[in-house]
């Protein structure tokens, strides 16, 4: 695996799509851009050149229509979801035949439409993270999705903390799909035996209040702790210092009050090494479902799996807060984009694929399969979701806390950013070292990230 | 290497010092003249049985940690393996627990069916076949006849292109992979077979390492061939080839592998899952944003290692039989 990655991360070096992009982290932020200079917003939405990659094999109930290709960056039982939803589609009509091919992860799907675009055989349809696909759009590989906007079909239809980031200058790149945000989980069991508060919004010091008391109960002979961190904590950094009133960035102004900054690494410091009722672990979530640690933070996109996988009973509530409480939270997740290709004709399908998977009834259908959010604001009243609402609290804990989704500071839209705040933190939870440091290295390279970008991000109204 | 001999000299002994296990006492005195003297004695006779009753053998704290060594090494090699095979066999829960479950309580094949349908596994393992099979026999094809035209024929620029080749030996697989990507595509050979084929079969390695088995062929036998007027093909078929065969074996082995565990370049040149191969496969079945069922992954890790496992298992033996055989040359 490691290998891979390592070939993987040259791969994407040579083919001049920045050094992080390798980043396997579903929920990480784009790397640099291509350069701004190259034109996105091109007048034409066609490409002569760009031919349609290979497509699979057609079952012959869907021979004679116009198809369409969609380069998923799904793999496991996600995959499987996205793949129904795409056979329904194909029966709901009889002129398109959309396929779909699983191209891996996110990381994935950024090596293969890179290097698609250097063949010039790309697919119609692409999903990338968060502010990811910035950097096509600088490449000149995507196409607006306004002139497709209808009475039914438009921004307005979808939650719209997840709508800014798909928009460059007044133009649509990117509609919401699988949205997500952090959330956090804890064992309502081992909370509700020890008469913990459940069923709340914690505080990050009330839960390391609650260590000495967590930790009478023991675990494969240890002592059980309260929390894990991890050392790829990046995207729930955002929430821990909202949570602690601060900003890692505001506009090119790095940290700009450095008080609450320093709470939060010492704290985070603190809890690992004076208390040692948190720590760094290698994979939190096995650690949570082994019983070693009772509460982690998480995706949204991870209850579904985590609630089938735990043998105690899931607690999921808001990120914890501090000052403020409770804290806003990062948006995270992915959606769908438009390729600029050859034919005007593959556009227009690919455009009703987007719309059949942005009805109520679909987001509706694709959330309570697979964890991700409900991008649709009409989705919460279809029966299957609400009936899910009405069984399992916890989706509604997960969908309640949308209201605090925010797009994270616009040093954190870059992988290096995001690289350097887990490298800052992991150096804090694992080797305890001093917090004014760790701010003072941090602050030179998220400049640096900014720096770097100062045309692309200026291009896209920051400053 | 340095474990090989000890083994006809501990095998026996290990009755020995079972039967008297009480005198363990004198652990540090062990010097290494000591030990070689009484590991020479040892194969100096006759039957292990007479070997263990009489007193010169080597001390049993040496025996002891010689065997522990032994088993370290031999632990490092089959606890991740026995650990992957046991777990493909787990229920869901036993896979994650601490302290580890080493045995299975129930073995769930379920992993296996489920690695199976959850991914067009049938076409992946085609794939995986056609393409190791095909690439290998290509890639060692061009190895066999450009080592021997290195070795034994001449022409002008032989070191200039035998230089070129070698040099590129030095060349990592990255830098070729965008223009070798740039050039199938053009070609109109993405998401084929020859475009997850051909690319692979230039290798220098084992044009080198065949080259360097060749220059130990005697000239004489050459001579002697093309006096009896075998041509260069016949020499290269009949002679030069037999004596070279545990190296062929060799090289065909590390090549098959190779091909076999590839990832990204089968990744990035097939896009429609028909085309896929075995370790692409294997990422199908890992989720990215969610949860992971580890049974079905560890399953699927089993389907793709396992036949390359058989492979090294059979031709081993060759292997090693070849390299004594060829040796014996005179």
């Amino acid at each position: 695996m490691h290998d891979r990655t390592l070939t993987r991360r040259h791969l994407l070096a040579m083919l001049g799509a920045g050094a992080g992009a390798a980043a396997l982290a579903s929920c990480s932020l784009p790397t640099a851009g291509a350069g701004s200079d190259a034109g996105g917003a091109g007048s034409s939405a066609l490409r002569p050149d760009m031919k349609q990659a290979a497509l699979g094999e057609i079952p012959s109930q869907y021979r004679g229509r116009t198809n369409i290709l969609f380069w998923a960056p799904w793999t496991g039982h996600l995959f499987d979801v996205i793949a129904e939803a795409f056979t329904m589609f194909n029966d709901s009509q009889t002129d398109i035949y959309a396929a779909i091919e699983s191209v891996g992860g996110y990381a994935d799907l950024h090596t293969q439409f890179t290097a698609a675009l250097q063949a010039k055989a790309v697919p119609d349809m692409v999903c990338f993270p968060e502010l990811q696909w910035l950097q096509f759009y600088f490449a000149g590989a995507l196409a607006p999705l306004d002139p497709y906007f209808t009475d039914e079909w438009n921004l307005d239809i979808y939650l719209q903390s997840y709508v800014g980031e798909g928009r460059a200058g007044d133009e649509t790149y990117v509609v919401p799909f699988a949205r997500s945000t952090p959330i956090f989980y804890y064992n309502k069991t081992a909370f509700t035996e020890l008469g913990l508060p459940v069923d709340t919004t914690y505080t990050w010091s009330q839960l390391r209040e609650l260590g000495p008391e967590i930790a009478s109960l023991t675990s494969s002979g240890q002592p059980v702790r309260t929390f894990a961190y991890s050392a790829a904590d990046g995207w729930y950094a955002s929430s821990w210092l909202w949570a602690f009133g601060g900003a890692w960035t505001d506009g090119f102004d790095v940290m700009p009050d450095e008080g609450p900054v320093r709470d939060l690494m010492g704290f985070a410091r603190d809890w690992v090494h004076v208390d040692g009722h948190a720590y760094q672990a290698q994979a939190p979530h096995t650690d949570f479902q082994t019983g070693l640690v009772t509460a982690v933070h998480g995706s949204t996109a991870s209850m579904r799996g985590l609630t089938e996988a735990v043998d105690f009973e899931l607690g999921a509530a808001f990120m914890p807060g501090e000052v403020d409480q409770p804290p806003l939270v990062p948006t995270g997740g992915s959606g769908f984009s438009l390729v600029r290709t050859d034919s005007k004709e593959r556009q227009d399908a690919t455009a009703e694929l987007m719309k059949f998977l942005g009805t109520p009834q679909m987001s509706g259908w694709y959330h309570v399969r697979s964890g991700y959010v409900p991008v649709v604001e009409a989705a919460r009243d279809e029966p299957e979701v609400r009936e899910l609402h009405a069984t399992d609290p916890n989706f509604t804990v997960a969908i309640e806390q949308l209201a605090n989704a925010q797009t994270v500071a616009p040093a954190l839209w870059f992988q290096a950013g995001v690289q350097a705040l887990e490298k800052s933190f992991a150096s804090l939870t694992g080797d305890g070292v001093e917090v004014q440091p760790t701010i003072d290295a941090l602050r030179v390279e998220l400049e640096d990230v900014l720096e770097d970008n100062r045309d692309d991000l200026e291009a896209l109204g920051v400053s | 290497m340095t474990l090989l001999p000890t083994r006809p000299v501990a095998t026996p002994e290990r009755t020995a010092s079972t039967q008297s296990a009480e005198s363990a006492g004198s652990a540090q005195s062990a010097e290494s003249t000591q030990s070689a003297q009484s590991a020479r004695s040892a194969q100096s006779q006759p039957s292990p049985r007479e070997r263990g009753s009489r007193g010169r053998r080597r001390p049993r704290s040496l025996t002891i940690g010689l065997y522990a060594m032994l088993g370290l090494v031999l632990a490092v090699f089959a606890v991740p393996l026995y650990w992957l095979f046991s777990s493909a066999l787990k229920p869901e829960n036993e896979i994650y627990t601490f302290p580890l479950t080493w045995v299975p309580s129930s073995l769930e094949w379920g992993n296996f069916v489920e690695a199976w349908t959850s991914a067009p596994f049938g076409a992946f393992l085609r794939n995986s076949v056609i393409t190791t099979v095909v690439g290998t026999a290509l890639e060692i094809g061009v190895a066999v006849l450009s080592a021997y035209a290195v070795a034994f024929v001449r022409f002008r620029g032989k070191m200039l292109v035998f230089a070129v080749m070698v040099g590129s030996l030095m060349l990592p697989g990255h830098i070729t992979l965008l223009v070798n990507y740039i050039t199938v595509s053009s070609l109109g050979w993405l998401n084929t077979y020859q475009g997850l084929i051909l690319p692979g079969i230039g290798s220098a390695f084992a044009m080198f390492l065949l080259y360097q088995q060749m220059r130990q062929v005697p000239g004489e036998l050459v001579d002697a061939a093309s006096i009896d007027g075998a041509g260069h093909l016949r020499r290269m078929v009949s002679v030069v080839g037999p004596i070279c065969s545990p190296m062929i074996l060799t090289a065909t082995l590390i090549v098959g592998i190779g091909k076999w565990n590839d990832f990204v370049w089968p990744l990035i040149v097939t896009s429609t899952a028909d085309m896929r191969t075995l370790p692409i496969g294997l990422m199908f079945l890992r989720s990215q944003e969610g949860y992971d069922s580890w049974g079905p992954v560890m399953a699927g890790t089993v389907i793709v290692a396992a036949p390359m496992l058989v492979v090294f298992f059979l031709a081993q033996r060759r292997i090693v039989g070849g390299i004594v055989s060829g040796a014996l040359k005179g």
